[in-house]
């Protein structure tokens, strides 16, 4: 059914009578027969319905129309359509009422460019569409305005590239940069045309539009404008254990640039399954992951990149071996890598003085398993209290305790309580922020049956390691706040 | 007297030194960077060598 097909907003709802090809007559000449199917592929199963929103100004679309489209002798439209997809079938009355059933269900937009051969624009769609319910990523949310109504809507934003103005080194960039500027108010929002230009000084005899693409140290510097400390990762260079530092910043909060060959994708998930057996000993909760959950400008929002390569439809057509880089854009007060972090970490839970077998019988008798990630110190108070520590004296101390806006946090567990009940025993907090030489960068460290803790660095003085009896100690849930489990 | 024990004034006693003496704390560092300094020396290498790397990778 199509209403109001001559108005700014008309609503077509998928049905016997109209399919999704109706799309493609209502919002032409702007939707091709490829957009459509990239659209069809994530929401076909969800959409009911969806809003027709005509003569949509688009910021992003705008900023590259501005600055490049329209010095064309033949400049497209500077407007584009955005289309809202809604799990039901749409009334209008029903979205100006601002109506609860209407909002909840909302599956989010896709902004329709005049540009060819890519038509998709700045989106957001709901993660709920495409990702598996053993996944974990990381969202941000925005407020729609439909119809005098405001909606919401939490995902990761996607673009796809317009291959002149960008192509997907900028797709990748501003993905990533629309995510934290969405999500944290210290980091600026860059639109297209600035984030091609952010890395322009630097283009050193080469022109900078059309895109030529970007070498993945100009991504780099390029976040580092945008107020991170960016890193990057070569596999080479890695070899043993570069699937896992990926992982770990993934599981730290932090989507990330990942290149493979000859092209750049954005990562911000993880799929993982938690009964898959460990390697025995020391194992990282990394050795459970399965997939990484990533936008590829070249295809559509939340595709699944698997370890072994593309198992259906929905997956990436890459593989873990396919992964040859990643650049991580870390916080600018995270002095220390994750590769170091653990570094210093193992040190001191393999210590004679400070170590698991020393101080905890009951990790020590049995293999564990080892989550490591960052979180900020703030995240990580909030949650105490929820969480109970397994010991009402080591979530006091925590909580009076001052520590570093950003910590390193390595959770340990008992194999079968943390695949089963994700319940651990104990953590070790480590100062993000310390030089990697020294051993002063100790927090503290929480084993069921006793808790070391500087109490030195707390309090800005020289290194103070204070060990805390403790009794009746319980297991406790691991911490959950980086990512959003679905 | 260490600030630590602010943190729990019902039960001051609570908190000892970890370390029985001087020596055995200067043995703990010494130990600790002793361990860690070959593995966080590869690191850095790796890391200037990626950096090396991405100055060759095109992306588009």
């Amino acid at each position: 059914m199509i209403l109001n097909e001559k108005s700014v907003h008309p609503i077509l709802h998928f049905d016997a009578q109209h399919s999704w090809d109706a799309l493609l007559t209502l919002v032409k000449p702007e939707l091709d027969v490829r957009g459509l199917k990239r659209l069809k592929d994530v929401l076909k199963p969800q959409a009911k319905g969806v809003v027709i929103e005509r003569h949509y100004i688009d910021k992003d679309y705008r900023d590259t129309f501005s600055h490049f489209h329209s010095k064309r002798f033949n400049t497209p439209h500077s407007r584009c359509v955005r289309l809202h997809f809604f799990s039901i079938p749409v009334q209008e009355d029903a979205i100006a009422s601002g109506e609860e059933a209407m909002a909840g269900a909302y599956l989010g937009y896709s902004v329709i460019r005049p540009t060819k051969p890519n038509c998709i624009g700045r989106t957001l769609l709901v993660h709920t569409l495409r990702v598996d319910n053993s996944a974990h990523l990381a969202v941000c949310r925005e407020q729609v305005h439909l119809l005098g109504t405001r909606l919401h809507v939490e995902g990761f934003p996607f673009i796809s590239q317009d291959a002149d103005a960008t192509v997907c080194a900028e797709s990748a960039l501003w993905m990533l940069l629309r995510y934290y500027s969405n999500r944290y108010s210290w980091y600026s929002e860059a639109l297209p045309f600035q984030i091609t230009n952010l890395a322009s000084s630097h283009a050193v005899g080469r022109r900078v539009y059309p895109s030529g693409g970007l070498f993945s140290w100009q991504l780099a510097e390029a976040l580092r404008l945008q107020r991170f400390s960016p890193l990057v990762y070569s596999r080479a260079q890695f070899p043993d254990n570069f699937e896992h530092l990926l992982y770990t910043y993934i599981e730290s909060g932090l989507p990330l640039l990942v290149t493979v060959p000859g092209h750049v994708i954005t990562a911000f998930g993880h799929d993982s399954d938690y009964h898959l057996p460990p390697s025995g000993g020391a194992a990282y909760s990394s050795e459970f992951n399965r997939a990484f959950i990533v936008n590829d400008d070249n295809c559509f929002p939340y595709q699944a990149l698997r370890h072994g390569g593309p198992q259906t439809g929905k997956d990436s057509r890459y593989g873990f071996g396919d992964i040859m880089e990643f650049i991580v854009p870390l916080p600018e007060k995270v002095f220390l890598a994750a590769e170091q972090a653990q570094t210093a970490i193992e040190a001191v839970l393999n210590g004679v003085e400070t170590g698991i077998l020393k101080h905890s019988p009951r990790l020590s008798s049995s293999a564990h398993v080892r989550r490591l990630f960052l979180t900020s110190s703030r995240s990580f108070k909030r949650h105490l209290t929820g969480r109970g520590m397994g010991n009402s004296t080591v979530a006091r101390i925590y909580r009076h305790l001052p520590m570093p806006h950003f910590i390193w946090v390595c959770e340990l567990a008992e194999v079968a309580e943390y695949q089963n009940e994700r319940k651990i025993l104990g953590e070790v907090l480590w100062d993000a922020t310390r030089n990697t030489h020294e051993p002063d960068g100790w927090t503290a460290l929480h084993y069921p049956e006793r808790l070391l803790v500087d109490a030195g660095s707390a309090f800005n003085r020289a290194q103070d390691l204070l060990k805390v009896d403790l009794t009746g100690s319980t297991s406790y849930s691991l911490f959950k706040s980086n990512l959003h489990t679905l | 007297m260490p600030e630590v024990l602010e943190l729990l004034p019902e039960n001051p006693g609570l908190a000892t030194p970890l370390f029985d003496s001087e020596d055995d704390y200067t043995r703990f560092r010494e130990e600790f960077i002793a361990t860690v300094s070959p593995e966080l020396e590869k690191w850095m290498e790796a890391r200037r060598r990626s950096e090396e790397e991405a100055r060759q990778r095109l992306l588009r």
